[in-house]
């Protein structure tokens, strides 16, 4: 028989799908969450060790403290988002014995840098005992280490044993801190801290291990996933970026600062405001967390369930509506309740500022700043579904226009007096959000022709 | 590919054939090609991947001036699938045109719409790639039009799986365009692929173009496809009962179909190889004054010596009736109607035994339901499997050939059969009837040459076969009418004489032969 035909069954495999992470939306999360419970335990062990240290020594920790998190936020942002994704890959192909051995390398890795610039930064440029600087240095490879194992366990979902890890890490942080100021003086306060977030980190990888542990330490693979990965690395490290770059240029460029050992500075009126703003992001996830979880993804799944299953057209886009509306649904509930809530700290703005201490003074720049994490709920959940879509390069530009916005705009308003102080982190949270949000319409309007054409006709 | 020279008389089209596959078409273009050495040829040959062409079956001769391949189920290049830069407006029209092409109902609309895409896709110089149509937001608008229009009931992956693999052969064949050689006349040896190109050649050059067939293009996409468990069928649907197939098997059907009328409406002439073909022809979009029944040809004279034996063996009366059987042992040549003739005819004529001559191995399977048949009946003695033969050395043992085949083309064996003056028992398939019974008025005076059975027909088939071994003098008139018809219309000398006359004198063609510039 002459003419050939066709012989398509062998290139007609179906394309496979790519899994939708959940895990992102915690990773979006746990960059603030642990943030929080340190500013409490923070400020807990202010008050109590108020009578055991000078007033300086207790800015000492609280300053060096601060740019652990910093610096360890910063360092972690790519790399969390690049291990949630090879995690959430190997799952989807049934290897999670890869996971643990790539985190471990991970560990590996993010240690040595952190110790490195630990042992730099606070042997070098912060003249302070020995002992306290060998352990804030310590403290910076151990919270380090802690968001890279909590990234690894957001797709665990074992988020009892994480929850208990970390009430309990910080307790114990928190005590052994008093006592060890208590028992051994002022100089002794990081051994505490480094002793509680040590038992924090061994219980994290105590779970991480139970559940998928190997004896096997080594996976180089990993490392391939950050190049192929970049949007994502950079999208985690613009984000953390753009969350401290208002404090940070507070800390360096302002009149307002405040040396308080060599390279260490604070800008207590700055600080202190969007330290306690930032609290406020709390029910406004919490909230958004919750739909997504019930309402978006179990729409998306459909979504892709029909795709895959033959349905029609009109089914396929019945489930993308189904989509959209449990997303409206979620934001309205989000904007309500965070609404309500920043709305009631600015009516109550100076009640509430002289209950925590605080002065009147910077009722301004909380209200500004409090308004502004209303709007970072708003990016960040955006945000997260930027992920859902598998839309990276876009939730990368998204971070980078936060991180740019805010560095620029605050710059200014530190030259520009204290009225505007915390419209640097409003304004960026601002075009953050509509920005996110404008990408987030569009994709969800292209949802059927971007979930169809984005498959290469060669499998 | 290597180009020798730039220019030839004819190029071939040939999709699947000569030179890498062998087989029936295969043959017939190597005896064109080697019978008319004062001509030069090029080659366009269409292939399914290049990974698996294999080495050429046939060893190309001095007067082939070139060969181009060109893959149509080939992964295209990283560089194809991106989506090329057109300018906006050229963008606009293509779209326009495209879904002015698809959208259109009446043949003769859609085919022009067809020119007017190519010209699109010549202003766009290769900015506008295979990656537009993957990911230009206006072609997922029109996919979405037609899913609406089309299938709408149906499932959305299948059909957006469908609609983009249908054009990818055409894409890989309209990029070969550029690529085809300047010839003076332009020969496709089926419709399908090589016939949508061979119609592009022949308006890039303006050159004639003809086409020959020999099977039926669309008949056998149509089989393969109703056939095919790989296309998407929604089950327990109505409309597979009431419309036979499926929409997206209609789609691959239309698809097909559709490339025929392009390459019957280009050609200026189009062979059949007898009635029946030219008929279905017709049918399916070629002009009826454009058609011609050129049927296949063999040299006579090659059987002259089987002739003579076969005369001498026959002259001395004997009990003994070998009936031959020449072909491969596989279900469409239905041997298991044979063997059941076989049964009867031996309980009127004990003589009779039938000689199956032919390879078994292509389908194992059948072969031993067949033995077992041959055992169940205790035909051992009467049905001999000899396997594969040299037909010219086996010719002149047989008194009469059989033909059981559930269909056939133009059957070689029985021009074989005839030029060593055996007559025919065959089925009402293909040419059969025209050989056995002639085609023309003039033809059918020179007698049967045979007997035509039913289908699937043992007691017709042994009534036959038992009608002409029983009855010398029949034999002999049939052997005769047989020998005459194979010299008169069936040789190959005709056949080669009248190809070489409309490869050379253009005048049949409304369109100017360009000239040689070499």
């Amino acid at each position: 028989m002459a003419g050939i035909g066709f012989e398509l069954r062998k290139i007609l495999a179906k394309p496979s799908y790519l899994n939708t992470l959940r895990a992102y939306g915690y990773a979006a999360l746990i960059s603030s969450g642990p943030w929080v419970l340190s500013i409490v335990s923070l400020a807990l062990l202010g008050l109590v060790c108020r009578g055991l240290a000078s007033e300086h020594q207790m800015e000492l920790v609280f300053a060096s403290v601060t740019y652990v998190y910093a610096l360890s936020l910063i360092l972690t942002g790519p790399v969390q988002m690049v291990l949630t994704r090879y995690a959430a890959d190997q799952k989807f192909i049934h290897r999670t014995d890869k996971i643990f051995p790539a985190i471990v390398t991970t560990l590996a890795f993010t240690s040595a840098l952190s110790a490195i610039i630990g042992l730099i930064l606070f042997v070098g440029f912060v003249p302070a005992p020995l002992l306290f600087q060998l352990s804030s240095a310590c403290l910076l490879v151990l919270v380090t280490s802690i968001w890279v194992m909590t990234v690894a366990l957001s797709a665990s979902r074992n988020y009892h044993g994480v929850l208990i890890s970390f009430l309990s890490g910080y307790a114990i942080s928190f005590l052994a801190a008093w006592a060890c100021t208590h028992w051994l003086g002022p100089s002794a306060t990081m051994l505490g801290m480094v002793a509680g977030h040590l038992i924090l980190l061994l219980m994290l990888l105590r779970i991480t291990f139970i559940e998928i542990g190997e004896f096997e330490f080594k996976n180089l693979e990993i490392l391939g996933y950050f190049k192929k990965y970049s949007h994502l690395a950079l999208c985690g490290l613009f984000y953390n970026l753009g969350i401290w770059i208002d404090k940070i240029l507070f800390w360096f460029i302002s009149s307002d600062r405040k040396q308080v050992a060599g390279f260490l500075y604070t800008s207590p009126d700055y600080d202190q405001v969007v330290y306690l703003s930032f609290l406020t992001i709390v029910p406004g996830m919490a909230v958004f967390l919750l739909t997504l979880e019930t309402g978006f993804a179990t729409h998306y799944e459909q979504f892709v369930q029909r795709v895959l299953g033959k349905a029609t057209f009109a089914q396929i886009t019945e489930a993308k509506e189904g989509m959209v509306s449990s997303l409206r649904e979620g934001f309205s509930q989000l904007i309500k309740i965070q609404g309500a809530f920043t709305l009631l700290l600015i009516i109550f703005t100076d009640r509430f500022l002289s209950f925590v201490g605080l002065g009147a003074v910077q009722s301004g720049s909380f209200q500004i700043t409090a308004l502004g994490v209303f709007l970072l709920v708003l990016f960040l959940s955006h945000l997260t579904i930027c992920f859902y879509l598998g839309k990276l390069r876009d939730a990368m530009l998204c971070c980078f226009v936060f991180a740019l916005v805010n560095g620029a705009v605050t710059a200014w308003t530190i030259s520009s007096g204290e009225q505007w102080y915390g419209f640097g982190f409003l304004i960026a949270s601002a075009v953050a959000a509509t920005m996110a949000a404008t990408k987030v319409n569009r994709h969800l309007q292209l949802l059927e022709y971007d979930t169809f054409t984005s498959q290469s006709i060669h499998g | 590919m290597t180009k020798l020279k730039p220019f030839s008389d004819v190029c071939l089209l040939l999709e699947g054939t000569y030179p890498y596959v062998s087989g029936g078409v295969s043959s017939w273009v190597d005896q064109i090609v080697r019978g008319m050495p004062d001509l030069t040829f090029s080659l366009f040959y269409l292939g399914n991947q290049a990974a698996t062409k294999g080495t050429p079956h046939y060893k190309l001769p001095e007067n082939v001036t070139s060969l181009s391949e060109v893959y149509l189920y080939d992964k295209l290049s990283p560089g194809e699938l991106t989506p090329g830069k057109a300018p906006r407006e050229a963008t606009r029209l293509f779209y326009q045109t495209l879904r002015g092409f698809l959208t259109e109902k009446a043949d003769a609309r859609r085919i022009a719409q067809f020119w007017e895409l190519i010209e699109c896709l010549d202003a766009a110089e290769g900015k506008f790639r295979f990656g537009n149509l993957c990911k230009d937001f206006e072609a997922w608008e029109l996919q979405l039009e037609l899913y609406n229009q089309l299938a709408a009931t149906e499932s959305f992956i299948d059909f957006f799986w469908t609609t983009r693999f249908l054009p990818l052969p055409v894409w890989h064949l309209l990029s070969g365009r550029h690529e085809l050689p300047a010839a003076r006349v332009y020969h496709s040896v089926t419709t399908g692929y090589a016939g949508l190109i061979g119609a592009v050649a022949a308006r890039k050059f303006n050159a004639p173009y003809l086409i020959t067939e020999h099977g039926i293009y669309n008949n056998e996409r149509l089989a393969e496809i109703s056939r095919a468990d790989w296309i998407y069928e929604a089950e327990n649907t109505a409309f597979r009962y009431s419309e036979g197939l499926s929409v997206f098997k209609r789609l691959w059907v239309e698809f097909f179909f559709f490339l025929s009328r392009v390459a019957y409406s280009s050609a200026d002439r189009v062979f059949a190889l007898y009635q029946g073909n030219a008929t279905l022809q017709v049918g399916y979009g070629a002009d009826a004054h454009k058609m011609e029944v050129l049927p296949n040809g063999i040299d006579p004279n090659k059987f002259d010596q089987a002739l003579q034996k076969r005369a001498e063996r026959m002259s001395t009366r004997s009990e003994k009736h070998c009936i031959g059987f020449i072909g491969r042992v596989v279900t469409i040549k239905d041997v298991k109607t044979l063997i059941r003739a076989a049964r009867i005819l031996v309980q009127n004529v004990p003589g009779a035994f039938i000689q199956i001559i032919g390879p078994t191995g292509e389908d194992q399977e059948y072969f031993e339901e067949c033995q077992g048949m041959v055992n169940e009946f205790a035909l051992e003695d009467v049905v001999l499997f000899l396997g594969n033969q040299n037909i010219l050395k086996v010719l002149d043992q047989l008194d009469v050939m059989i033909l059981t085949s559930l269909s056939e083309g133009l059957p070689l064996v029985i021009l074989e059969a005839f030029s060593a003056g055996i007559p025919v028992v065959a089925t009402d398939v293909g040419a059969c009837r025209e050989l056995l019974y002639g085609r023309t008025p003039e033809d059918q005076a020179l007698g049967p040459a045979g007997i035509i059975t039913r289908v699937s027909s043992p007691s017709e088939t042994a009534d036959a076969l038992q009608k002409m071994v029983t009855d010398p003098s029949l034999l002999r008139e049939m052997g005769v009418a047989g020998r005459r018809r194979a010299e008169r219309y069936y040789t190959q000398k005709a056949l080669l004489a009248r190809y070489h006359q409309v490869y050379t004198d253009h005048s049949w063609s409304p369109k100017r032969a360009i000239e040689s510039s070499a």
